[in-house]
C-alpha cells in the first residue's frame, strides 16, 4: 500500500467522484492516448479537417452506440440497431425531396422511425416480458427483410442540404457541424439523465425489484428506454445518410459489432445500472482511430483482425483493471493458496471438525407434495411441467411447419428422404446449440463461433488432406484446439472479469487472423473420406450423420441434465453468488461452459468440412445468429438458469424446417428474413410465462 | 478511498504503459508518411479478408506493383477494413492524410464511400474502385452484372433446349452486383416462356453456403426436377453434389453457368483425360473479374501518368465452356495468353478463382495470384 503515499493529496470529494467515474475516465484516457500517439507519429499537426472528418465519420456509430448504451443501462441487449440504421438510411435516401421543408420533415421522420422500431422492441420486452436478445434478434431479421423490400440494392439520393447541415461547418475552420450534433445529443442525454426518467433508467438497471418498491414503473421505464434508444438509432441513421449521401440496405449490419464494442469500451456495464453516453462517444472515436493506427503501423492485412481483437481486449482489460477487479481478487486468492501450501494447513473456514461434517449429512426426506397424486402420467406431467412448457412450443411449431411443407410441396416430402435432409442439415445447429445454449444458460454469449468453426475445419482439411489415416489424430487435435479457444474465452471472462461478448468477439477476430496466417489466405487440403461418408453414405436407411445426431443428442442431454457439471451450469445461471456459497466452483464451471462451446464449434467445423468435402475460411459465416436463435427458440432463458436441450433440438429442427419450406416454395428472398424473424418471435411468444 | 485511488492509478499506469508499448513497437515505422525516396504512394483498401478470392485479389495488386515498369517508382501498401463501412471511410481518409497519390478500393458499401472519395478528389488523390460507388470523380472498374447474369442464363437455357426448370444461386442480397446479376437472370428467364424459375437460393458467394442452400432445396425437390443452374458462385459444388448423390454418371451433370473456380473448369474436361475431378460436363465459366482488381492498379498508374482514362470502365470476363477448356502446364502468364485456362488439380483448392489473366493484364499468371509476384520476379 506504499504506492498510495506517493500519490499527491487529492481532496476526498474529488477522489470519490473519480472513483465513481473510473470507467468513463479510462474511455476518455484511451481516446486521448491514441489521439496523442497519432499526432506524435504523424508528420505535421492534426488539421481542422481531420478532426472534422473524424467527428463526421464517428457520428452514426456514436449516436447508435448511445442508443445501445441506454439499452445496456436497463439490462437490455439490442441486436436490431444496425438494421434500424439502414432502415432510416434507405427511407431518407428514397423519399427525401430537394426542398428544405421535405428535408426537415424526413429528418424528423427518421427519428420517428427509429423510435417506432424501439417501441416495437420495447412493447415485447416490457409488456410481453420477452427476452431482449430474442426480441431484438427477431426485429433485426424483420427489418433486414424490410430494407431489402424497400431498397433491393444500394442507391437513392440524399439532398445535399442535409449533408451540409449535419457534416459541414458551423463556423468555418473552427467548429464542425458534426461536433455540434454530437454535443446536442450529449446535452439531450444529460437532461434525460437528470430527469426523473433518467433516475428511473438507472434504478431499473441496478435492481428492478428495488426500483419497483420505490414506486418506479419498471414496465413503462423499459418501454420508454427502448423507444428512446430507437430514437438515437434513428438519429444515427439520419446522420449516416448525411454522411454517405445515399442509401444502402446493408450498411448498418456491418456496424453492429462495432456498436457493441463502443458501448462496452465506453464504460457501460452489460448488467445494467452503470455507465453513460459520454464514455460511449469517446469510445466510438477511439475505435475508428484504430484504423489510423493500423495504417500508420502499416499492419499487414492478414494481421488486421488479430491486432484489432488484441486492441479491443487490452482496452477493455484496462477499463476493468484495478484493486477491486477480478484479476486482483484471483491474485489474492492465489497468494492465499500458495501461503496455505507452505503452512500445509487449510484456510480456517475449511477446517471443520469432523463432528460438524457428520451433522451436515442429514437424511433429507422428500416431502410428499399434494400435487404429486393421481395417475403416473399426471405425476410425470406435474413434475416435468416446467421443462415441458419450455420444450413444447418449438416442437408444436415444427409440426405446423411440416404440415405446411406437406401442403405446399406435396406428398414427396412424406418420405425418409425429407427427414434425412432435415436431420442432416439440423445437425450443425444442434451441435452449436449445445455450446451456445450452455453459454446462454450462464448468462453469456459466444460470438467466437464462426471463426472457431472455420479455423478448426480448415486445419483439419489441411492436416488430413483427403486421407483417413491422419484424421484419427487430426480430429481429436482440432477438437482440442476448439476446447483451447473456449478456455481462452473462459479465462478472459472469469479471470479478467471482462464481458463475454467482448472477449468472444475479440477471440473471433483473432481466430480469423490465425486462419488467414495458417492458410496464407487460401485453404488447401480436403476432408477425410470418412467424414464425407457421414453425409453421403447410408446406414440403416439414413445418412450416418443422422445416427450421429441421435448419439449427440443423447450425450448432450446427459451432459446438461444428468451430470454435476450440468447442474452447476443451471446453478450458475440462476445466481452466481448463491452457487458460490453453495460450494459450486463458479470459475471452473464458467470456464468449462466456454470450453464446451469451443468444443461444439470445433465439432461443427469438423462436420462442416465433411459436409463440404473441402474447407473454406468463411465456412462459419452464417452460423452465429442462427446458433443463438435455436437456443432461444428452444426455450432457453438468456439471463440464464432455465432451458432444456430437447427444446434446443426442437429449435434447431424448427429453423431448419422453415428454411426448407421457404426455399422449397421459393418465397421472395427479402421475405425469407421476415419469415425467419416472425417465426422466432412467434415461438417465444408462445413460451411467454402467463401472468400469475 | 485508498484502494480506489490506487486502482485508478493502476489503470492510468496500465494505459500509459500500453501507449508506450505501442509507440515503442512502432518506432521503425515513424517515417510512414509519403515515401521519402520520392516514389508514388499507392494504397489498396480491402474490405473483407475472409476468403480465397480476396486473398488472390490482394496478391494480384501486389504483383502488379512489382512489374518492371512500376517497381522502381511505386510503393504499394495494403490495408484491410473488415466488414464495416465506417472503418473503411476512416481508413481511406487516413490514406489521404498519409499522402497517398492513388487509392484503390474494394468498397464494403458502394454508396457509403462517396463522401470520402469526393474529399480525396478534392485533394488530388486518384481513386480507383472495383465494382461500385456513384461518385463521378472516382474511376470505376465495373462488370455489367445484368448483362453477365443474362448471358450465363442464356447459355443454360440453350443447353436445356429452351424449356424446363432453372435454379439460381445469388450472392449477398442487397449488394449491387448480386442484385444486378440476379436481375439479368430473371430477365433472361422471362424472355423464355417455357423456362421456369424453380428456386432462388442465397449463396453469399460461398461454396459452403451454396451447398447448404442446395441441400435445403433438395429436401423437397429432386435433381430430376432441375434442368439448368445459374450461379454467382457454386457450379463446382453443385456438380460435385450430383456425383455424391449418385445422380451422375447415370445422368449427365445438369448444365451450370457460373464462377471461374478451377474445380468448375476441371469438371468440364472429359473423363477420359484421367484428370482428377473431370466429369465431362457441359458448363460455362466466366469470372466476375478477378483480373480486374489487378487492372485497377494499371488504371491508377495510367491516370497518374497523365493518360486520358474513362471514369467508368466496363469489363467482361473470358468465357470458358466444355468446348474450349484447356489445362495449363505451369500456369505462366504466357501460357494463358496462348489459350489455356485451367490449373492442374492438387496445386490449388477447387474453389480457386482462375480468371486472373486477361489481355489488359497480360503479365498476371498463376504465380502472381498465388504468391503475389510476377512470373519472372
Amino acid at each position: 500500500m506504499s504506492g498510495a503515499a506517493t500519490l499527491p493529496a487529492v481532496p476526498l470529494r474529488w477522489r470519490r467522484s473519480l472513483a465513481r467515474q473510473q470507467r468513463l475516465f479510462v474511455a476518455i484516457g484511451a481516446f486521448v492516448a491514441i489521439f496523442v500517439y497519432l499526432d506524435v507519429i504523424s508528420p505535421g499537426p492534426v488539421s481542422y479537417f481531420e478532426i472534422s472528418f473524424l467527428f463526421a465519420n464517428a457520428g452514426p456509430l456514436a449516436l447508435a452506440a448511445m442508443g445501445q448504451t441506454i439499452v445496456f443501462l436497463i439490462r437490455g441487449f439490442d441486436l436490431s440497431c444496425g438494421a434500424t440504421l439502414s432502415l432510416v438510411n434507405v427511407m431518407i435516401a428514397l423519399y427525401t425531396r430537394d426542398t428544405t421543408h421535405s428535408q426537415i420533415l424526413m429528418c424528423i421522420a427518421g427519428l420517428g422511425m427509429g423510435a417506432a422500431v424501439g417501441a416495437f422492441n420495447g412493447f415485447f420486452i416490457a409488456f410481453m416480458r420477452l427476452q431482449p436478445v430474442v426480441v431484438t434478434l427477431a426485429t433485426m431479421f424483420i427489418i433486414l427483410g424490410l430494407n431489402l423490400l424497400i431498397m433491393p440494392d444500394p442507391g437513392g439520393m440524399v439532398p445535399y442540404g442535409i449533408t451540409q447541415t449535419l457534416t459541414g461547418d458551423v463556423i468555418f475552420e473552427v467548429l464542425p457541424a458534426s461536433l455540434v450534433v454530437l454535443l446536442v445529443a450529449l446535452l439531450f442525454w444529460a437532461l434525460i439523465k437528470r430527469s426523473r426518467f433518467g433516475t428511473a433508467l438507472y434504478a431499473v438497471g441496478s435492481n428492478e425489484d428495488a426500483a419497483f418498491s420505490n414506486g418506479i414503473s419498471v414496465t413503462r421505464t423499459k418501454f420508454l428506454g427502448y423507444t428512446l434508444a430507437g430514437m438515437f438509432y434513428g438519429a444515427g441513421g439520419v446522420f449516416l445518410s448525411a454522411q454517405t449521401l445515399s442509401g444502402d440496405p446493408l450498411v448498418g449490419s456491418g456496424m453492429l459489432l462495432l456498436i457493441f464494442a463502443a458501448t462496452i469500451l465506453g464504460g457501460t456495464r452489460i448488467g445494467g445500472g452503470q455507465g453513460g453516453c459520454l464514455g460511449t462517444v469517446f469510445a466510438a472515436l477511439t475505435l475508428l482511430l484504430i484504423s489510423n493506427v493500423m495504417l500508420v503501423l502499416n499492419v499487414s492485412s492478414h494481421y488486421t483482425p488479430i491486432v484489432e481483437g488484441a486492441i479491443l481486449l487490452l482496452a477493455v482489460a484496462g477499463a476493468t483493471l484495478g484493486m477491486d477487479s477480478p484479476i486482483a481478487e484471483h491474485l489474492r486468492i492465489f497468494k492465499l493458496n500458495v501461503a496455505g501450501l507452505g503452512n500445509r494447513s487449510l484456510p480456517i473456514f475449511l477446517k471443520r471438525p469432523e463432528a460438524q461434517r457428520g451433522r451436515l449429512r442429514t437424511n433429507w426426506k422428500a416431502r410428499v407434495s399434494d400435487e404429486l397424486t393421481g395417475s403416473a402420467l399426471n405425476q410425470w406431467r406435474v413434475k416435468n411441467w416446467e421443462n415441458l412448457r419450455l420444450i413444447i412450443p418449438a416442437w408444436v411449431l415444427l409440426v405446423v411447419v411440416y404440415v405446411l411443407v406437406l401442403i405446399f410441396i406435396g406428398g414427396s416430402t412424406w418420405s425418409t428422404h425429407y427427414f434425412n435432409s432435415l436431420f442432416t442439415l439440423a445437425i450443425f445447429f444442434a451441435v452449436l446449440g449445445l455450446g451456445q445454449g450452455a453459454v446462454v444458460m450462464t448468462g453469456g454469449l459466444d460470438l467466437s463461433v464462426p471463426h472457431t468453426m472455420a479455423f478448426t475445419g480448415v486445419m483439419l482439411a489441411a492436416l488430413s488432406n483427403g486421407l483417413d489415416a491422419p484424421a484419427y489424430w487430426a480430429i481429436p487435435l482440432v477438437l482440442g484446439v476448439g476446447i483451447t479457444v473456449g478456455i481462452f474465452n473462459g479465462l478472459g471472462i472469469v479471470i479478467f472479469g471482462m464481458p463475454a461478448i467482448v472477449v468472444t468477439l475479440a477471440t473471433n477476430g483473432i481466430m480469423q487472423g490465425l486462419g488467414l496466417l495458417y492458410t496464407g489466405g487460401i485453404p488447401t487440403g480436403r476432408s477425410p473420406p470418412v467424414l464425407v461418408w457421414l453425409f453421403t453414405g447410408r446406414f440403416l436407411g439414413f445418412a450416418p450423420s443422422v445416427w450421429l445426431l441421435i448419439v449427440f443428442v443423447a450425450a448432450a442431454i446427459i451432459i446438461l441434465h444428468r451430470t454435476t457439471f450440468g447442474r452447476r451450469i443451471f446453478a450458475l445461471g440462476n445466481s452466481q453468488r448463491v452457487s458460490l456459497l453453495s460450494g459450486v466452483r463458479v470459475d471452473r464451471t464458467a470456464i468449462g461452459v466456454y470450453a464446451l462451446s469451443g468444443f461444439c464449434s470445433a465439432l461443427a467445423g469438423v462436420m462442416m468440412t465433411g459436409f463440404s468435402t473441402v474447407s473454406f475460411l468463411n465456412m462459419g459465416l452464417n452460423f452465429l445468429l442462427p446458433s443463438i436463435a435455436v437456443v432461444l427458440v428452444g426455450g432457453t432463458l438468456a439471463t440464464g438458469g432455465r432451458g432444456h436441450y430437447v427444446g434446443i433440438l426442437g429449435g434447431a429442427l424448427l429453423l431448419t424446417a422453415v428454411a426448407t419450406l421457404v426455399t422449397g416454395i421459393n418465397i421472395p428472398i427479402a421475405w425469407r428474413d421476415i419469415v425467419f424473424g416472425l417465426v422466432v418471435l412467434g415461438a417465444v411468444l408462445t413460451l411467454r410465462e402467463r401472468a400469475t | 478511498m485508498r484502494r480506489s485511488s490506487i486502482g485508478l492509478f493502476a489503470r492510468f499506469a496500465f494505459l500509459a504503459i500500453l501507449g508506450v508499448a505501442i509507440a515503442w513497437s512502432m518506432a521503425p515505422n515513424r517515417a510512414s508518411a509519403k515515401t521519402a525516396d520520392g516514389k508514388l504512394l499507392v494504397y489498396y483498401s480491402m474490405s473483407y479478408v475472409g476468403n480465397a478470392w480476396q486473398t488472390e485479389a490482394k496478391n494480384l495488386i501486389t504483383a502488379m506493383a512489382l512489374l518492371p515498369e512500376y517497381v522502381d517508382r511505386v510503393e504499394l501498401r495494403v490495408q484491410a477494413a473488415g466488414a464495416n463501412a465506417a472503418r473503411q471511410i476512416q481508413q481511406m481518409n487516413a490514406m489521404i492524410q498519409a499522402g497517398a497519390d492513388a487509392i484503390l478500393a474494394f468498397p464494403i458499401s458502394p454508396t457509403a464511400l462517396n463522401g470520402v472519395i469526393k474529399n480525396a478528389c478534392k485533394k488530388g488523390v486518384t481513386v480507383v474502385v472495383i465494382n461500385g460507388v456513384t461518385e463521378p470523380c472516382a474511376y470505376v472498374v465495373k462488370i455489367d452484372g445484368v448483362k453477365l447474369g443474362a448471358y450465363r442464363t442464356k447459355y443454360v437455357v440453350d443447353k436445356m433446349g429452351g424449356k424446363g426448370n432453372i435454379v439460381a444461386i445469388t450472392g449477398v442480397p442487397g449488394v449491387s452486383y448480386s442484385e444486378e446479376h440476379h436481375q439479368g437472370v430473371k430477365e433472361e428467364i422471362a424472355r423464355n416462356p417455357d423456362v421456369n424459375m424453380l428456386a432462388e437460393l442465397v449463396g453469399f458467394w460461398s461454396h459452403s453456403t451454396a451447398r447448404l442452400k442446395m441441400r435445403e432445396l433438395l429436401a423437397t425437390h429432386g435433381w430430376d426436377e432441375i434442368d439448368g443452374i445459374v450461379v454467382q458462385t457454386g457450379c463446382y459444388t453443385v456438380s460435385q453434389m450430383q456425383v455424391e448423390d449418385g445422380w451422375w454418371p447415370d445422368n449427365p451433370i445438369i448444365p451450370c453457368a457460373g464462377e471461374s473456380a478451377n474445380g468448375n473448369r476441371l469438371q468440364m474436361l472429359p473423363v477420359s483425360s484421367g484428370i482428377e475431378g473431370a466429369l465431362g460436363k457441359s458448363g460455362q465459366s466466366i469470372g466476375s473479374g478477378l483480373w480486374a482488381v489487378g487492372y485497377t492498379f494499371r488504371v491508377a498508374m495510367q491516370v497518374l501518368d497523365g493518360e486520358d482514362v474513362d471514369h467508368l470502365i466496363y469489363y467482361t470476363g473470358i468465357e470458358v465452356t466444355e468446348d474450349n477448356v484447356a489445362l495449363c502446364e505451369t500456369g505462366a502468364a504466357a501460357e494463358f495468353a496462348a489459350g489455356c485456362n485451367t490449373i492442374r488439380p492438387g496445386t490449388v483448392p477447387p474453389d480457386y478463382a482462375i480468371d486472373f489473366w486477361s489481355p489488359q493484364v497480360p503479365e498476371m499468371g498463376f504465380k502472381a495470384a498465388l504468391h503475389g509476384v510476377p512470373d519472372d520476379y
